[in-house]
């Protein structure tokens, strides 16, 4: 961390960046997977998955934020910083919601 | 105040700096997401306590409904990040037209929205109705949460078409150009963001059910 | 503007470079900025102190003697309240780090100086509403605002939790200030590993504000909505969980107590090696202790609820967790009493008050552990034990820090000098009315005297009748004290000094007081925050 966000290397990369903007093509090949994978997590609803529907929901929905975050939010184009930052908020997020399971799961059966 | 050294110019003193506008963009993006993340604790939470009664309701929700505006929404997404692609490269007239079809996707996946909250309102399904009080807990709980994580979305929705309004104003008006993207950027960010959390919204609330 | 160009150059400061109230509310200077929430934040803590002398007074003797039960439950309420939301949270961070953090890192300004001052009016809006509240009755919920009674009472919650919400975002915006600030403002020489102790405690603060404050304000809408709409979803008999609520409110509410007590400890770490002209030993360390502190702070919360009704296999995973944060804790205080050690200790006002926060803080911090471990805590929750513990780390850093770095930075901000004497005769006061008020408090616990009652049986008349004592003694310091520092804004002693206590962080090395672009010229960072240039011989 304390290297990527020295402002110095930051205004580096800040130069170099812009040469690698996804390019429009790029932008309209994402776009055809998570229209892909919307039609997949509504189709296989119509199968009977049991206990594997929530998961598998749970498994395409990441991996479209994942294609929305590093693409459209330019994650992979930029700096190291940036993914530093969603990983503290999310990382946070899981442990909260793991220590909050720590009463529930043991609470309601 | 011609005085240079003066506190009203001391803003005028520091330089534009994008990288520090898009940290600060992201710091607020990490709060918005904790902010829903609290509310997905709390669907969670329910889930895992009345996951009979969730599934139940679920089926109620029209998949094939929530799966088109999902489409809409990532379409708009699509359109945002050409439109910030066009500025990039000073094409502004291309970035404006790109901005107002966003703003139409952005209008369709509202007026959808709405008609989908006024059919449950007409079967009596809102909050502390006596149709819903009469019903399992958990589906009590479930509407309840569908109500408030969808209205707070729409609610998020609402803010990014202005925050887009106004880039396209800035972009008009030559404030925001290739040179001072930073004002687009992260007005593309935070509509990425309503995007996401509606990436997570529509399974836990229209696909669960078995 | 004439007068500005008569005047020597050197002479322009950022207090007289405009004139007029407007220039002051619409400054983006993040050094008047400080000084606005200077002024609001004193005034709330006044108002504040009141009250709970109003408590204390009224705890003198069994039996309801000067207000009934129910305006007991109401300034027992905004008590809490404003004092956690209003003045703990925002004091170090809102006047010191907004003056002086900038500074401290050679930077002109924070990185958003608009967003700043909005952070500020979102801080008044705050604290307008929590006014309004006390006019229209008042909450009588407790600070917590506990479900289901917050929904349903029939006092005024609204005022106070639209409040909590815009002061949350008050603190977020900051805090989000702040962490760009560190990361994009530090001038060239100020590295990581350059950076004041001040400034990496506000960064670990801030990153606490911008992690956990949005949970407890999507929360309070939550309670609004159930108020209001009849949602349910913390309504038992709609299916909700109350105890839900609970976790949810100190996954904020117990981080919130290390943003009231990690800038407390940066103060500590900048006051301490200034007066013992010691390089601050194990820079390393303290620094890192801050971001543990913060991280292991996140993950302890529902030691706040030991006795709701929560799983058992819970309780022991955060009893456990609990004893964790005492480590980065102590490693702090060990730093600091080894800086101390062999150091030529100057005993001015501002370090007086450090060392009494060492003792306090400690006796806070102790007491934490005897809470923490679930066993003793069964016996203890919910009495006299923990609000005498509660007073003691978060008075006893937060407030009592508040007021030492009013001591050590007086001279910077304001160009003048207050009378020591008078500093030292408050300090004394304040810190025998300080013991005397909450130490009676934790063995009336011990014995058994329950939290937030407006009367209590007769074997506890002893404890309370110390304890209220002591308030009138703390509250004369208090007053004292307050009364010292105001009179000397306007009429203390002048002084131009740029380095009256030997500091080597970078404040002290601009005029006094600060021109509004911080400095003269270029920052001069040659000289590291703690380069003392003689080690003492032992």
């Amino acid at each position: 961390m304390s290297t990527t966000s020295d402002p110095h290397v930051l205004e580096h990369i800040e130069h170099n960046e812009h040469a690698e903007h996804p390019s429009t093509q790029l932008y309209f090949k994402i776009w055809g997977a998570l229209v892909f994978l919307t039609v997949l997590t509504v189709s296989v609803t119509y199968l009977d998955m049991k206990k594997f529907a929530l998961v598998t929901a749970m498994i395409i929905a990441t991996t479209k934020c994942g294609l929305v975050a590093s693409y459209f939010m330019h994650l992979r184009y930029q700096a190291r910083i940036y993914s530093v930052l969603l990983f503290v908020a999310l990382s946070s997020f899981g442990v909260f919601i793991i220590l909050t399971f720590a009463d529930m799961s043991y609470r309601f059966h | 105040m011609s005085d240079h050294t003066a506190a009203g110019t001391a803003e005028a003193h520091l330089h534009y700096d994008p990288v520090g506008n898009r940290i600060g963009m992201w710091l607020f993006l990490l709060t918005e997401l904790i902010l829903f993340g609290t509310l997905f604790i709390i669907y969670a939470v329910y889930f895992h306590r009345y996951t009979p009664d969730y599934e139940r309701a679920a089926h109620e929700l029209n998949r094939l409904i929530g799966g088109a505006n999902t489409l809409v929404l990532l379409t708009s997404s699509l359109t945002m990040a050409l439109s910030i692609a066009a500025l990039q490269k000073d094409k502004a007239a291309q970035a404006i037209r790109w901005g107002f079809i966003t703003l139409g996707f952005a209008s369709i996946f509202l007026v959808v929205k709405g008609f989908e909250w006024a059919h449950k309102f007409e079967l009596g399904i809102y909050f502390d109705s006596e149709v819903l009080l009469a019903r399992p807990k958990g589906e009590i709980v479930f509407y309840g949460m569908y109500f408030l994580m969808t209205g707070l979305h729409a609610l998020h929705v609402i803010i990014g078409g202005s925050l887009i309004v106004t880039a396209m104003v800035k972009i008009k008006r030559g404030t925001a150009t290739s040179k001072r993207m930073s004002f687009l950027e992260n007005t593309g960010l935070y509509w990425h963001l309503v995007d996401l959390i509606w990436i997570y919204l529509f399974p836990l609330f229209y696909l669960i059910h078995r | 503007m004439s007068a500005a160009a008569l005047a020597t150059p050197a002479a322009i400061n950022y207090i007289n470079a405009e004139k007029g109230i407007l220039s002051w509310l619409t400054t983006t200077d993040h050094k008047r900025i400080g000084i606005l929430y200077l002024c609001s934040i004193t005034f709330f803590f006044l108002f504040a102190a009141t009250l709970g002398v109003l408590m204390r007074l009224e705890l003198l003797s069994p039996g309801m003697q000067y207000m009934d039960s129910e305006t007991y439950n109401r300034i027992l309420t905004l008590h809490g309240m404003t004092m956690i939301f209003l003045f703990i949270i925002p004091a170090i961070p809102g006047i010191f780090g907004n003056f002086f953090l900038p500074i401290m890192i050679g930077a002109e300004d924070v990185s958003f100086p608009k967003l700043n001052l909005a952070s500020w009016y979102f801080y008044m809006a705050g604290g307008t509403l929590a006014l309004l509240s006390v006019m229209t009755g008042g909450p009588d919920t407790g600070w917590t605002f506990y479900v289901p009674y917050s929904f349903k009472t029939g006092a005024n919650v609204f005022y106070p939790l639209l409040a909590a919400f815009i002061l949350g975002w008050s603190s977020i915006l900051t805090g989000l200030n702040f962490l760009t600030t560190v990361h994009r403002m530090r001038a060239k020489g100020v590295t990581w590993g350059k950076m004041p102790l001040f400034v990496w405690s506000l960064y670990a603060t801030s990153w606490v504000q911008v992690i956990v404050t949005p949970v407890v304000g999507i929360l309070l809408l939550l309670v609004l909505a159930e108020r209001v709409l009849g949602v349910g979803i913390f309504d038992p008999s709609k299916g909700g969980d109350p105890i839900l609520y609970q976790h949810l409110f100190w996954i904020y509410s117990h981080p919130a107590v290390y943003i009231m007590v990690l800038p407390a400890m940066g103060v500590v770490s900048e006051i301490i090696p200034t007066f013992a002209r010691r390089t601050i030993f194990g820079y390393k360390f303290i620094a890192v202790s801050s971001i543990a502190i913060a991280a292991i702070g996140s993950l302890v919360w529902a030691h706040h609820m030991f006795t709701s009704g929560m799983a058992d296999e819970a309780r022991i995973i955060f009893s456990f967790l609990t004893f964790f944060v005492a480590v980065p804790s102590a490693v702090k205080i060990f730093n600091w009493l080894a800086t101390l050690y062999g150091g030529s200790i100057a005993l001015e006002p501002p370090m007086v008050l450090t060392l009494a926060f060492i003792l306090i803080f400690s006796v806070g911090g102790l007491t934490g552990l005897i809470l923490g471990a679930l066993s003793t805590n069964i016996h203890l929750h919910d009495t006299a034990f923990v609000v005498g513990h509660f007073h003691y780390t978060m008075f006893g850093s937060g407030g009592i820090m508040f007021l030492a770095a009013s001591h050590y930075w007086f001279p910077k901000m304001f160009g003048r000098m207050y009378n020591r004497n008078v500093a030292y005769v408050s300090i004394l006061l304040f810190v025998i009315g300080f013991n005397v008020t909450y130490m009676p408090l934790m063995f009336a616990g011990v014995a058994g005297m329950p939290r937030r009652y407006a009367d209590y049986l007769p074997e506890f008349e002893t404890y309370h009748a110390i304890s209220t004592t002591g308030s009138w003694i703390l509250y004369a310091g208090i007053l004292l004290m307050v009364g010292n520092l105001g009179y000397s804004v306007f009429k203390g002693k002048k002084t131009d000094k740029e380095n009256p206590w030997g500091g080597k962080t970078l404040e002290w090395r601009t005029p006094t007081p600060p021109p509004t672009l911080n400095f003269d010229g270029e920052p001069d960072t040659s000289i590291g925050p703690y380069d003392y240039p003689v080690e003492v011989e032992r």
